[in-house]
């Protein structure tokens, strides 16, 4: 059990809790506290089209009741980010709706999730391809 | 001080088409000539007289300048010489950011008396950086505690502006200040890359500026200087010269990044601070990084400077420096202008780079103005400690097989990003270092004091505050898990055991050249002390005893010399890697200083593939 990774705890205590999500992204924090659950509308994300975000956050199964969620994107390859700002707000404890999403190019994007809690910024990040 | 009449006999000068001109303004652009071979300048000031005095920093001094004559340094007692401004008796308010005070002197460099002491009441100061003379006040950009002091020219406290902040009317490092013709305070906010304008009771007017380089926008403003109805900023990583309205509309933009290190001839680099001459025809631009002062006169529209504005040569021109870390095979250097953290193996026949981390702006994770880096090979954890944002970041990398390195943008994830306790200035925090158990040693020069955190960034301690005057560096002896300290205050390296109690202190004014400006500190594999001098442009040797053994370096752009190195390291083959930030790029050496090689971001050579000529290289 130690070694599983967390999102697997969390699918788990997911499925004990009866708590689901219907969101199709999986993945934890580059440090390993977090668990970021997220889809996209439409999906996959088109190119030069906006787009829009569910995003959950949870900590051993529970979704966060404090903190707060900023989401970008950039293309390291090429050494920029996105040309709008996103618009985020949250939607209820540990769950966060994203407006205003653009990546303007085709090619290889990163999403990044900084979940801020007591100071400290934990980033949660997935390559996508776009094109 | 209230600025003279100028310009407003230039208006009818032709528009200067090159960046943006939103009304015909007047300008001094005009390349006329320059000071060069001076000692680290930082400022200058006309006298009423016309003769120019300019402030040397390393070692500290003044020059009076009765054009075409220059004096000799006259040596000043001032351990940090910044801003300077005069009074309207031809007095000279020079601020020693090392004392923390204003030292009050006439022309011949006496010291007529001092204003302010250190600490954070009303009338103290915390490494300030410039200081404006305005009737009878003295306005100071009191940088250490990001705040605005505002005292009478007799020291006798009027009142306080500001606190640490990005909001109107805070502060993130105020570096340069001065007082416009509408009596409003205006400062160059430099980690907030903006400048601000305030009435001289300390209200919030206006604002504007923020990171980048198009044109308006600013990397790190270092100085304002109030002439008529326009402000003009030195840009510092941006390299050039910003005119802006009162309000904050840009009128003009010039100087410019430079191709190559002493380029000059109107391009400038690190502009660190202005002056304008009485009649208003002149433009005195310091750069200490280049130990120079440019002069600039009116605008001549026939001019066209024909000079390439990309790099001569192939290859990246990388600004490299002025931090390192290295383990066996990771070497990591920060990039100031590009706000980038760049990777190397260096275990390659020449080091190459492997990726590059960028992360711009104050968003989560954003870069702002680096201290120190720590890389951590074995928790795979690369530490980034930010002044400028006051958080640090910790990285994790996907490094490859160290028989097929590839360049992989991709290869670093930003792991946390975190504020440390309230009891850590960050903001002030110079350099740190990993202690064996995990834990981290923050040094903060304003203070003099080293910060002893656990492994959980806590604070559980405080070293050095009744030792230190003035550090500048500090590594850790792997041989005895002491902790060494370079103090230019004292002249002296400090060894400190595990629980911080000094063990030893070795006096380094003995050293070739003196101790006049160090930069960077490392210990060899034997307990060799490395220390590199950016006052001298060498690198010094010395035993574990202190014993000097050798010293390498002049001041010059050609191998085996340096133009201000900084940071130094040491691998474990012993090979002395120097940061010749000053040339932009880095030497490579063995511990009695014998070359080995000399590479960049995108270039390399060794003793077999020197270029034709040395001064090509650049």
């Amino acid at each position: 059990m130690n070694n599983m990774p967390l999102s697997v705890i969390a699918s788990l205590a997911l499925l004990l809790g009866g708590c689901s999500t219907t969101l199709d992204h999986r993945l934890d924090s580059n440090d390993r506290v977090y668990e970021v659950s997220w889809s996209s509308d439409p999906s996959p994300i088109p190119v030069n089209e906006f787009f829009t975000m569910d995003v959950e956050v949870r900590r051993n199964g529970t979704l966060l009741t404090t903190g707060d969620l900023v989401v970008d994107a950039a293309m390291p390859h090429h050494n920029h980010g996105m040309n709008h700002v996103p618009d985020i707000k949250r939607t209820g404890a540990g769950r966060w709706h994203v407006q205003d999403m653009l990546f303007h190019m085709p090619g290889d994007w990163e999403l990044y999730f900084d979940i801020k809690q007591d100071g400290v910024v934990h980033r949660a990040q997935e390559a996508i391809e776009v094109d | 001080m209230t600025r003279p009449h100028l310009l407003s006999t230039l208006l009818a000068t032709s528009m200067f088409t090159s960046i943006v001109a939103a009304q015909a303004p007047a300008l001094l652009d005009r390349y006329e000539r320059d000071f060069g071979n001076l000692h680290a300048p930082v400022a200058a000031r006309w006298l009423s007289d016309d003769r120019f005095v300019i402030v040397e920093s390393a070692p500290a001094g003044i020059r009076i300048v009765d054009w075409p004559s220059c004096s000799s340094p006259i040596e000043i007692d001032c351990l940090e010489p910044a801003g300077l401004d005069v009074g309207l008796d031809d007095t000279l308010y020079l601020v020693d950011s090392g004392r923390h005070h204003i030292a009050h002197i006439a022309s011949d460099g006496t010291i007529l008396d001092t204003i302010g002491s250190h600490g954070e009441g009303p009338g103290q100061f915390r490494a300030p950086t410039d200081v404006a003379v305005h009737g009878d006040r003295l306005y100071v950009a009191d940088t250490g505690n990001d705040r605005i002091v505002v005292l009478g020219t007799d020291g006798a406290p009027v009142r306080t502006i500001g606190t640490r902040g990005t909001g109107a009317g805070q502060f993130r490092r105020p570096l340069g200040i001065d007082i416009d013709a509408s009596d409003r305070i205006v400062v160059a906010d430099a980690d907030n890359h903006r400048i601000q304008v305030l009435s001289l009771e300390g209200k919030p007017i206006t604002e504007w500026g923020s990171w980048g380089s198009f044109p308006g926008l600013l990397q790190e403003p270092s100085d304002v200087l109030c002439v008529e109805d326009r402000i003009l900023v030195t840009d510092r990583l941006n390299h050039r010269v910003q005119e802006f309205s009162p309000d904050g509309v840009l009128l003009h933009a010039w100087g410019m990044h430079a191709v190559k290190p002493r380029e000059g001839e109107g391009r400038v680099h690190y502009p660190d601070s202005l002056a304008i001459s009485p009649d208003g025809r002149t433009l005195a631009v310091v750069e200490s990084f280049e130990d120079r002062v440019q002069f600039f006169g009116p605008h001549d529209p026939d001019y066209v400077d024909e000079r390439p504005t990309l790099p001569a040569r192939s290859g990246i021109q990388s600004h490299f420096g002025p931090i390192v870390d290295l383990d066996d095979r990771i070497m990591v250097v920060w990039e100031p202008e590009a706000r980038a953290a760049l990777i190397f193996d260096h275990q390659r026949r020449t080091p190459i780079r492997l990726t590059s981390i960028f992360s711009r702006g104050d968003g989560p994770g954003g870069f702002g103005h680096l201290a120190a880096l720590h890389w951590d090979h074995d928790a795979n954890q690369l530490h980034l400690f930010d002044r400028g944002t006051a958080q640090v970041h910790a990285y994790e990398l996907d490094l490859p097989e160290p028989d097929r390195p590839r360049f992989d943008p991709s290869m670093a994830r930003l792991q946390t990003s975190r504020s440390l306790s309230p009891a850590i200035p960050m903001h002030r925090i110079i350099d740190a270092e990993r202690t064996a158990p995990g834990g981290w040693l923050l040094l903060e020069r304003a203070d003099g004091v080293i910060h002893v955190l656990d492994a959980n960034m806590e604070p559980v301690d405080r070293w050095g505050a009744d030792l230190l005057v003035h550090p500048c560096a500090i590594t850790l002896d792997p041989n005895t898990g002491h902790l060494l300290v370079l103090d230019r205050g004292t002249s002296s390296l400090h060894r400190l055991d595990t629980d911080g109690r000094p063990v030893a202190a070795i006096g380094l004014d003995g050293l070739p050249g003196g101790l006049v400006h160090p930069t960077g500190l490392a210990v060899a594999r034997n307990g060799d002390i490395l220390i590199s001098d950016a006052g001298t442009h060498t690198v010094h040797r010395l035993a574990g005893d202190g014993v000097h053994l050798t010293s390498w370096g002049a001041r010059g752009d050609i191998h085996e010399q340096f133009w201000k190195p900084a940071g130094i390291v040491v691998d474990d083959q012993d090979r002395v890697i120097v940061l010749d930030h000053g040339n932009h790029r880095s030497q490579m050496f063995d511990l009695d200083g014998t070359w080995l090689m000399t590479f960049g971001a995108g270039r390399a050579y060794t003793p077999s593939n020197r270029p034709p000529l040395d001064s090509d290289e650049q």
